[in-house]
Formats: C-alpha cells, sequence, structure tokens
C-alpha cells in the first residue's frame, strides 16, 4: 500500500467513524488513519481531513473489506489497542455489510411483492386476457430488467402455442406446434422445465429461441403452470424473458419470481378459457331450447282441434330436439287423416328428417291421396336425403272415415299402432311395408278396418313402450297397450298422463329415446 | 356391449353381446366392413347374447345387409329372442333378413 491516488470517495459507515471519533478523542490514543485499496489506488477514509504523507515507524491493521475495497487501519505509533481496534472496526464492516446486503434484498422482495400485487390487481380487473397479459408483461420485463418479453398460450384444439403478448420489437408473430422439435418454447412446454441460457448460449436440442436473442442476450423461458383446487398441474404456456438491461444472465431467483408469476397467468388463462367455455354452454343451451321450441312448433296442437272426433297427443324429445313426430289433417268429407313416425337415431340430424317428412307428408296427404300413395310419394321425396344420412323411419299414416265407418291406413315399419274398441279388445295396426328409406320401394300395401264413434286409436313409439314397466312377464308393449284397454274410457289428457307417468317412474336399462303418443277416439 | 368375432369355416361369426344400440353400431359397421375388405363374403351375427337393438341398431343391420348383397356375399341373422324377433315381424324386416332359429341352422343355410 505505498501508492496513493485521488480516488472517488467511498463513505465510511457511520458506526465506524463514530468509533473511530471516540478512540482519537480518548486520552492518550495515538493518531489514527483509516485507508483503502482502490482499482485506481490508495485513499484515505478517515479522517477527512487526513493528509497522505507516510508516517515514520507507524503500524497497520488490515480490516474487513468494504463492499469488496480492502481496508487497512494505520496507528502512528504501535500499541497494544491496536490490533483490538481493528478487529472490533472488522466486526463493525461486517455487519455493515450485512445490513446492506439485508436492505438491498428487502428492497428486491418489496419490488417482487408489488409486482405480484400488481398482477393480481391487473388480473382480478381485467377485461380482456391480450391487455392483462400485455400490462403484465411489462411490468415484468420492468422490474427483472428484461429487454423483450413474449406470452405464449396452449390452444388444446389446435395443440399449439398462440402468442397472446409481445413487449419489445422482436418480430415473433402468429403460433407454434407444441411438437415443433427446434423450438425452445415448445421445448419448455413440452418438458415442463425452466429454461435458463447463460449469455449467447444455446441448447442443441433447441436450437430456435423465440423472441430469438440479440449478439448474446440473457434467454430465460418457464412453463406457465396451473393447479385446479383438485386435480395435478397442467402447463398451459410459456412465459420468456429475453436480454437484460443490466447485461448479467437471468439468476435462479429470477427464475423462481417469474415461475410465481407464471402461475399467477396459469389461472387467469384457465378462468378465461372456463369463462368462455361456459358463455359457449349457455349460448348452446339457450340455441338447444329454441331448437326444441320451434320443432314443438311443428306439431300441430291438438287442443285446437275442434271435436269430434276428439284427439290428445304428446311428445317428448329425448334430447332438446328429436326424431318423433305426429301430425293431424281435416280432410274433405269429414274425414282427418293421422300420422305418426319415428326416425332412426335421435338428435339434430333425426329431427332434420322429422321436419323434412312432417313437411313432405302435410304437403301429399292434403291432396288427398290415399295413405298407400302419401307413403310412396314421401318415400319418393326423401330417398336421397335418407340414403346419404343411412337413415330411416317408420311411417303410420290412416285416414278415419266416420261416415262410412272405416280405418284405412298405410304402414312403413311402425309397430306400435292399435285400435282399441269398447268392448277392450286390441287391434293391431300392423306394418304393411318396410320403413321408409331402407329399401328402394314403390309399391305400397293398405290395411283396413272399422270404425266406431266409441273407438280409440291409439299410435305411439318404441321409445315410449321400452321404457314402460313390464309386469308378470309382460313386455313394455303388452303393458302398456293392457293399461290403455284399462284406461280406454277415460278422458284422452287423463290417458296420456297416467301412461306417460307411467314411463317416468323407471330406471331405464336401454338407452332414453323420444316418446310420442298420439290418441283420437270419436 | 361388445362383439366377438370369429371365423367357422368360411362363414364369420359375429357375436353381439348385450346391446346393439346407437353407441356401438359404427364399431360393428366398421369390423364387419374390415373384414368384406379382407375378401370375407359369408356373415352370421349371432343375438344369443342380445337383449335389445334400437333403431340405430337395425339402421346398421340393414346397412351392412345391402353392402354385403352389393359385393355378392350373404347375410344371416340367428338367435334372436321373442322380443326381438317381433319386432323384425312388427317392422317388416323379417321380410329383408334371412332370419334361422339356431347358429348351426345358419351355418348349414349358406
Amino acid at each position: 500500500m505505498k501508492r496513493t491516488a485521488v480516488v472517488e470517495r467511498i463513505p465510511v459507515p457511520h458506526a465506524v467513524a463514530v468509533l473511530l471519533d471516540r478512540y482519537r478523542s480518548a486520552p492518550g490514543t495515538a493518531e489514527v488513519r483509516l485507508w483503502a485499496e482502490t482499482a485506481a489506488g490508495r485513499a484515505c477514509l478517515y479522517p477527512e481531513a487526513a493528509g497522505a504523507e507516510p508516517w515514520a515507524g507507524s503500524a497497520h491493521y488490515p480490516i474487513e473489506p468494504l463492499d469488496g475495497v480492502p481496508l487497512e487501519l494505520e496507528l502512528r505509533r504501535a500499541s497494544r489497542q491496536g490490533r483490538f481496534l481493528a478487529q472490533v472496526l472488522s466486526q463493525l464492516v461486517t455487519q455493515e455489510m450485512d445490513a446492506r446486503s439485508a436492505a438491498r434484498e428487502l428492497s428486491e422482495r418489496y419490488e417482487e411483492i408489488n409486482l405480484l400485487y400488481f398482477i393480481s390487481e391487473v388480473l382480478g380487473s381485467m377485461l380482456s386476457l391480450p391487455e392483462a397479459a400485455t400490462r403484465i408483461l411489462s411490468e415484468v420485463a420492468d422490474v427483472l430488467g428484461a429487454r423483450r418479453a413474449t406470452l405464449w398460450v396452449h390452444d388444446a384444439e389446435a395443440d399449439r402455442l398462440q402468442l397472446a403478448a409481445a413487449v419489445g420489437d422482436d418480430g415473433v408473430r402468429g403460433s407454434l406446434p407444441v411438437n415443433a422439435p427446434e423450438s425452445a418454447t415448445a421445448l419448455v412446454f413440452r418438458e415442463r422445465q425452466p429454461l435458463n441460457l447463460e449469455r449467447g448460449a444455446l441448447r442443441p436440442s433447441a436450437a430456435r429461441l423465440e423472441p430469438p436473442p440479440r449478439r448474446s442476450e440473457a434467454f430465460l423461458s418457464v412453463p406457465v403452470n396451473y393447479t385446479p383446487p383438485q386435480g395435478t398441474a397442467r402447463t398451459v404456456g410459456v412465459i420468456t424473458l429475453v436480454g437484460r438491461r443490466s447485461n448479467v444472465r437471468f439468476s435462479a431467483g429470477d427464475a423462481r419470481l417469474l415461475a410465481a408469476i407464471a402461475s399467477q397467468i396459469g389461472a387467469a388463462l384457465e378462468t378465461q378459457r372456463l369463462l368462455r367455455e361456459s358463455l359457449r354452454q349457455e349460448r348452446l343451451v339457450r340455441e338447444l331450447e329454441l331448437a326444441h321450441d320451434l320443432q314443438l312448433k311443428l306439431l300441430p296442437d291438438p287442443g285446437s282441434f275442434q271435436a269430434p272426433p276428439d284427439v290428445a297427443a304428446r311428445c317428448a324429445p329425448a334430447e332438446s330436439v328429436g326424431g318423433d313426430f305426429y301430425n293431424l289433417f281435416r280432410l274433405s268429407h269429414d274425414r282427418l287423416g293421422i300420422m305418426i313416425g319415428d326416425v332412426s337415431s335421435h338428435g339434430f340430424s333425426a329431427a332434420l328428417i322429422m321436419a323434412l317428412t312432417s313437411s313432405a307428408v302435410a304437403i301429399y296427404a292434403q291432396d288427398a291421396n290415399p295413405p298407400a300413395e302419401v307413403l310412396r310419394r314421401v318415400h319418393r321425396a326423401l330417398a336421397k336425403e335418407l340414403e346419404s344420412t343411412e337413415m330411416y323411419l317408420t311411417l303410420f299414416y290412416g285416414v278415419v272415415d266416420r261416415r262410412v265407418g272405416t280405418l284405412v291406413y298405410a304402414n312403413a315399419g311402425h309397430p306400435h299402432a292399435f285400435r282399441v274398441s269398447a268392448d277392450g279388445r286390441a287391434e293391431r295396426l300392423g306394418a304393411t311395408d318396410l320403413p321408409l328409406g331402407m329399401m328402394p320401394h314403390d309399391r305400397y300395401g293398405e290395411g283396413t278396418t272399422g270404425w266406431a264413434a266409441t273407438d280409440l286409436i291409439c299410435l305411439f313409439t318404441d321409445g315410449l313402450s321400452d321404457a314402460y314397466p313390464a309386469r308378470a312377464g309382460r313386455a313394455g308393449e303388452q303393458a302398456l297397450v293392457a293399461d290403455l284397454v284399462r284406461l280406454r274410457a277415460r278422458p284422452l289428457p287423463e290417458i296420456l298422463t297416467e301412461l306417460f307417468g307411467a314411463t317416468e317412474r323407471v330406471v331405464l336399462t336401454v338407452p332414453p329415446d323420444d316418446r310420442t303418443m298420439l290418441l283420437v277416439r270419436g | 356391449m361388445s362383439f366377438e368375432m370369429k371365423q367357422l369355416g368360411d362363414v364369420t361369426v359375429i357375436d353381439v353381446e348385450g346391446q346393439l344400440i346407437v353407441g356401438n353400431r359404427q364399431e360393428l359397421k366398421q369390423r364387419v366392413l374390415a373384414e368384406l375388405d379382407a375378401g370375407r363374403r359369408k356373415f352370421l351375427i349371432d343375438f344369443s347374447s342380445t337383449g335389445y337393438i334400437d333403431s340405430s341398431g337395425l339402421g346398421v343391420l340393414v346397412s351392412l345387409s345391402k353392402k354385403i348383397r352389393e359385393l355378392g356375399g350373404e347375410l344371416r341373422l340367428a338367435n334372436l329372442n321373442e322380443d326381438l324377433r317381433t319386432l323384425f315381424e312388427l317392422t317388416k324386416l323379417d321380410t329383408l333378413f334371412h332370419i334361422a332359429g339356431h347358429r348351426d341352422e345358419a351355418l348349414a343355410s349358406f
């Protein structure tokens, strides 16, 4: 420590200055100086006005470094207190260094806590995720001293990572396939592990960094995870920081902080996804309700049908819409057209065929065609549609002529059509042909039975009989018809309520199907 | 609901266990079509373990029957329980299929 120089003044810690002041003012003590050995040369830190001239025969004691700068205590003359004073000063310098480090740490934590608080506030009040993500990224980049930042969000449907937000002009746009072998972002997503690269370093397994570092910028990328309240964590995105203003690599602490932020963003992304999903579901439910109402409006209201004869009907689709339908037509000469149909399967595809068929039957029935001719024309009109969709339907169409006392019908494979007479006999009005759509068919048969004002016609679909509680070894249809016979004299709405009510008390062993019944009497 | 498929001579025999309904009809269809692609032409569907066939199930049987016939093949049905047999009769589907009482009877009819 021979060379002295004019160096930037290093402030002496307050406790050190106080101790040295007291030592100097104590009687019988030697003069002291405190020296610092900086890169620019040797400088006297204490006392402030001390000269730099050497003291002949002085004693020197090393002191713990201050901010990495070695210190030395010099006493004008050697004394027994010199070593003790140096030890106490070293202790004070060490404590000062610890205190400074703690203050620095506290200040950093404060910034981090402040950042997390800010993120919670933004996420809590956010209206749009891209806007919130951009604001959060800007803050994160600022606190961690990054030049650029990107947030990638996983699109599960396309299995790609979509760029949700970017801070700093890096030219990164669009999306990345999750399985892109060369992409570092995709790698972080797949392996669910952070990637913290030294300046300019590259991993052979992920040579392409997004955004690309310029020259030797640091690169830190962490997975954005979401852990549901009950369940295991899953990765929903990736957040990446590139380049540091301080020009040092990101520390493990930085990576931990970024991971903590990422988990908050993960929760926000999931909330956003669930919100979108919930809105979509709500819209879907509204549309289904609308479809349900519209479909039921396609069916005539039996209440608006003036007696005689009495009519009652009910249609209960298994889903919001279904493939069952019925119709009633007032025909010339006081005749009544009655129809029931059941499209294979149910749901939207069945509902479309149902609507087509119902319209076609209405057109051909109003032309006063005989039942067999109505079925032939309907089949011809629907054949292509049925063939292309691989669907078929059973269809019963009958004409009640009250004046001559007959019921003439054509039945394309519909199994459940009955005439119950006043004495309790149930006659099945069996199929005259195959269901429509099963085979090319151009000739339909007809059946004729008698009709009395006390007769009851009951047409229903298999959804009702399959759900009907079987009794004493009798299948659902037999039990239903037995109850129908028992109830035959009751008002028609009551019969419907009883028979539908029976199916609602049953635990089904078969998949639920549309249930429909049409009753005509008088 | 499952299907067991085996070869008895040149006949592909398919056992339908449980139900043939909208949920599993495509599986039956795909398996039979795969056998058709492999050159098989004689098929027997055995319903001895089948309790229920819904309208979609009936539809797939009709569709398979058409496809097999178009390729010069034959389809037989066997062991329909009383309810299923009634269903085929009521819908007139019994006129569309060759229905045998038992498996041996069906095998002998090819």
